[in-house]
């Protein structure tokens, strides 16, 4: 039962606060939805049409919304709600009242350790892993990432080390939009489509972003899974109700004790 | 330009003497809270913070409100500076702990401390109304006065919050303390460096700010004389802090215009039915990359600012 | 400054634009104002878009045959605002419709409309609501204000049922949302199994859309229940908590309602949903009036079909109706002909009535349609008469 934050964790190596990233997730759930249920194609067919689609709207956006902006924190955060609320509110139009779901790729439940699990949610989980890793490999240990990293911790110096922080941005908004688009495909399997299904996972995942450490792969990964441990068990001991007070009491706490995070470290 | 203020204060004054649409009236009282929540707010983000606790503050105010005029039956004229002093009182532990953390931080800090207050009054049906909230809170005295039907007395004391708000926290801007706190968005260090006490600065704004929600959410339980946990969500802290965006940081009018202009906005769209969220999205894009710097800030590049600031 | 000032002037053309917008079509015609206060933006936008394509239909027919009262023939014109489940939204949208003269409004959700029934009261102007909200929203002292929709009412009907249909239940397990909806829910859904004999084992509440119903899924089975009602549980969350039940190896009866009946299979799967008891739910039409309402939507909105569209069909002519029985539009008789007004909808014959748990009649009572789904796929089950005395 704790693996079900396991999707989330894809989201949480986003680096920017781009509210159009929850949208992400819900448009290419629909793709898929669209291209492997309604017209019936293989899902090895759907899946990649809906990445590309989702990399191509990350680069638009990247060079469109957040770069005329300069990437000032606010204002993209208030660009990112505005489109949210436009593209929502359009889907609704044009996909109808009827939420939809895609069939999971591996129905039926396993039993581990007394605990039952659905396949399709340890098969999210394992993208989830499996794409931690790459990126963290990605990021360690190939030249593009490495520009990425050294962006990030700082931008002028990397600029005068000759890389073109642009060019950066663009990967990394490509990169995270096909994250999106994949975290889109296991959402969708697991808990149906519909126009809103991008806004709680992307809240809960802003959060686990920020416990696990801004920018830390593994923090988010560990992060990821204590929150969905410590919601299973609030959940499962005292009940839903008390749990949402006491699971938000406990974030105030970690931030307060651990300000950057439980896995985090100055930069 | 120095007539403009008085003269839109005198506009504002006689307005309900040549408007009778309560509609109208209504959508003035409900920009009236929202200019009120986005100057408090403001207060505290012109040190750079940004607290989604404000909708948490509002709860407080709101409630404090509901308890004392509908369960113990006392004057609104008492609870409205009770319910502020509650809200205020209660932020003060609160801003202590929270305003060690710094940026975003403090945004996850204060949202999760928003979702404390609305779950603890969700879950203590007895005396806070649980889900259900709490109906039929009584307007202000005299009741004649403050009617359903007629908003004209509200909309004078939605006002008169707006007015003393304003006031009291444009005094405060460019008192020698608002000097300390737009230093402090320069950089804590710096700050410190040139002997200002950055952690107790922070946290005199953020009661002040936390006292001025407070009210708002007192007005809130008294005009709509309903209250629940759905009111005051995050979701109204971002939309306050939209507001603030939208509007620019630059100076006190930026607030109070995004406030204005975002709650009109929408009501002009409401006749569109599904389309409203759709229209509104747009425009929040557009205006941002319209005018980066928000509504103040576009102004002051058409219209150069006279003088010193 | 400018800005202000700009906004007011704004906000007068739209006011004059709003008022040509509601010019009648056809100059013979006296028009009836319908504003509909609905969700079509947010988690509650199926329902709102739902009712507007609903309603937009039934006031079509309703319109062609006209409603005649003396001499002057009456068509209903509808006003769609999104009231974005928001209680505040709520209230402006409904000062903006008293504004404007409206004078029979329709309101979905019980957040929404328990803010401004006091609002509508004191304006004397009809309420119609497809909400719970017992008593905050109906009874003696709103006069005006009515319940188009069974909500919590549909245990008192369906509670009876299932002690003849499954003797076996003995013991019953109940979750819910933790808001308004579920609390009211909850509450009355025990207070009814208990007085049909039943024994409450256990009553758990959840956040509205979390991604994992496992926590509440096993409290639920360590109840060792016969049967688990949904209550006011709806959408996404239904699905996902019954396959977390199945998942966990609970095996008794799961009772749900408000859903669309097809993408709860499809969230919680064919083998998970299998037996699941839908009440208040018509999953296929059986008369030919519920066939030809399935067969519009099919062709205008292709499928799949939404059974919430059943439940949002006959209050529309209900209103109607109690026009035609008042002789008046003035909302107060109309409001007197409605307590006595007898409809025959695709439900049989319905009519407001539960004088004896609210002091006034004012709920709609007809038959609950019961759905269950076999062989993955949602069916009618058995219809179920309103019981006698209630």
């Amino acid at each position: 039962m704790l693996i079900a934050l396991g999707v989330t964790l894809l989201f949480g190596i986003m680096r920017v606060v781009n509210f159009v990233h929850g949208e992400l997730v819900m448009l290419s759930a629909f793709v898929i939805w669209y291209i492997g249920v309604d017209q019936g194609w293989p899902m090895w067919v759907a899946i990649p049409v809906a990445i590309a689609m989702a990399a191509g709207i990350g680069v638009l956006s990247q060079k469109y919304l957040f770069k005329p902006l300069q990437y000032e924190m606010l204002n993209c955060f208030i660009v990112g709600i505005g489109a949210s609320f436009a593209i929502r509110s359009a889907s609704w139009a044009i996909f109808g009242p009827e939420p939809q779901a895609i069939p999971a790729m591996l129905p039926g439940v396993v039993k581990l350790g007394g605990v039952f699990m659905a396949k399709q949610r340890l098969l999210a989980a394992g993208v989830c892993v499996v794409l931690a890793i790459v990126l963290y490999l990605f990021l360690h240990f190939t030249k593009p990432g490495k520009a990425m990293r050294a962006v990030e911790q700082d931008r002028e110096a990397a600029l005068l080390m000759g890389i073109n922080p642009e060019s950066v941005y663009v990967t990394a908004f490509m990169i995270s939009a096909a994250l999106a688009a994949v975290g889109g495909a296991m959402l969708g399997s697991v808990f149906g489509v519909d126009p809103e299904m991008g806004a709680e996972p992307l809240l809960k995942s802003f959060i686990i972003v920020q416990i696990g450490g801004m920018g830390s792969i593994a923090g988010t990964v560990l992060a990821g899974l204590f929150i969905g441990v410590a919601d299973s068990v609030t959940g499962t001991l005292l009940g839903g109700e008390l749990a949402f007070i006491i699971d938000f009491a406990i974030l105030m706490l970690i931030l307060i004790v651990r300000p950057k995070g439980l896995f985090g470290y100055d930069v | 330009m120095k007539l403009a203020l008085p003269a839109l204060i005198v506009l504002l004054l006689a307005l309900p003497l040549g408007v009778h649409n309560q509609y109208f009236l209504h959508v003035m009282i409900v920009i009236g809270i929202n200019v009120v929540m986005a100057v408090s707010m403001w207060l505290l983000g012109i040190t750079g913070l940004i607290s989604f606790g404000q909708a948490g503050f509002m709860f407080i105010g709101a409630m404090t409100t509901a308890l004392l005029t509908k369960d113990l039956g006392w004057p609104f004229w008492v609870a409205l500076p009770l319910s502020a002093t509650a809200a205020g009182l209660i932020s003060a532990p609160v801003g202590r702990l929270s305003l060690r953390v710094k940026g975003v931080y403090f945004f996850l800090v204060t949202l999760a401390f928003g979702q404390v207050v609305a779950g603890v009054f969700a879950y203590f049906e007895n005396p806070f109304g649980g889900w259900y909230g709490i109906r039929d809170i009584p307007p202000p005295q005299p009741a004649a006065l403050f009617r359903t039907l007629d908003k004209t007395a509200f909309y004078y004391l939605a006002l008169a919050l707006v007015l003393v708000t304003c006031w009291i926290i444009y005094r405060i801007s460019r008192s020698w303390f608002g000097t300390v706190l737009w230093s402090i968005r320069e950089g804590d260090l710096l700050a410190s460096s040139i002997g200002i006490d950055v952690p107790s600065s922070k946290l005199v704004a953020f009661i002040v700010s936390a006292f001025f929600a407070g009210a708002a959410g007192s007005l809130y339980a008294s005009y709509y004389g309903y209250i629940s946990p759905l009111v005051f969500t995050f979701e109204y802290s971002v939309n306050v802090l939209v507001f603030i965006v939208v509007g620019g940081f630059a100076s006190m009018a930026g607030p109070i215009s995004g406030a204005v202009v975002l709650t009109l906005v929408p009501e002009l769209f409401r006749v569109t039915g599904k389309y409203q969220m759709m229209a509104f999205g747009l425009i929040l894009v557009g205006s941002m990359l319209l005018m980066p710097q928000g509504i103040i800030g576009a102004w002051q590049k058409l219209v150069p600012p006279r003088g010193g600031r | 400054m400018t800005i202000a000032r700009r906004g007011f002037v704004a906000l007068g053309t739209a006011a004059a634009a709003i008022g040509m917008g509601s010019r009648p079509g056809l100059a013979a015609d006296k028009t009836i104002i319908l504003g509909c206060s609905i969700p079509l933006s947010g988690p509650a936008a199926p329902t709102g878009i739902t009712t507007q394509r609903t309603v937009e239909h039934a006031v079509e027919l309703i319109n062609a045959q006209g409603i005649m009262v003396g001499g002057d023939r009456y068509t209903i014109v509808p006003q769609f605002y999104d009231n974005k489940y928001i209680p505040a939204e709520a209230v402006t949208v409904v000062e903006k419709m008293l504004a404007d003269g409206v004078k029979y409004l329709f309101s979905t959700g019980s957040g929404n409309s328990v803010p401004v029934v006091g609002k509508t009261t004191e304006a004397k102007v009809l309420q119609l609501s497809g909400a719970s909200g017992k008593d905050h929203l109906t009874g003696p002292k709103f006069p005006y204000s009515f319940r188009v929709q069974p909500t919590n009412e549909t245990a008192y009907a369906v509670y009876p049922w299932v002690k003849t249909a499954f003797p076996n239940v003995k013991r019953v397990a109940h979750m819910n949302p933790s808001d308004e909806a579920g609390f009211t829910e909850s509450e009355d859904r025990r207070m009814i199994s208990e007085k049909n004999g039943f024994t409450n084992v256990g009553n758990e509440y959840f956040k509205r859309g979390s991604t994992d119903m496992y926590p509440v899924a096993t409290r639920l089975v360590g109840f060792n229940p016969d049967l688990i009602d949904f209550g006011g549980t709806i959408g996404r969350d239904q699905g996902l908590a019954c396959k977390a039940l199945r998942e966990l190896g609970y095996k008794g009866h799961i009772l749900l309602g408000y859903s669309d009946a097809k993408s709860f299979v499809d969230i919680a799967g064919p083998d998970a949903a299998e037996g699941a008891l839908l009440f208040d739910t018509l999953a296929e039409p059986q008369t030919p009036e519920q066939h030809e309402i399935y067969d519009w939507w099919i062709k205008k909105y292709g499928a799949p079909f939404p059974s919430y569209v059943f439940l949002m069909w006959d209050w529309p002519f209900i209103l109607a109706d109690g026009i035609r029985k008042a002789q008046s539009v003035d909302p107060v008789v109309v409001a007197e002909a409605l307590r006595t007004t007898v409809h025959h909808g695709i439900f049989g014959e319905e009519r407001f009535g539960m004088k004896s748990v609210y002091g006034i009649d004012c709920s709609l009572t007809r038959q609950i349609p019961m759905s269950i789904v076999k062989n993955g796929k949602p069916a009618w089950l058995a219809t179920i008469d309103w019981p006698a005395g209630v």
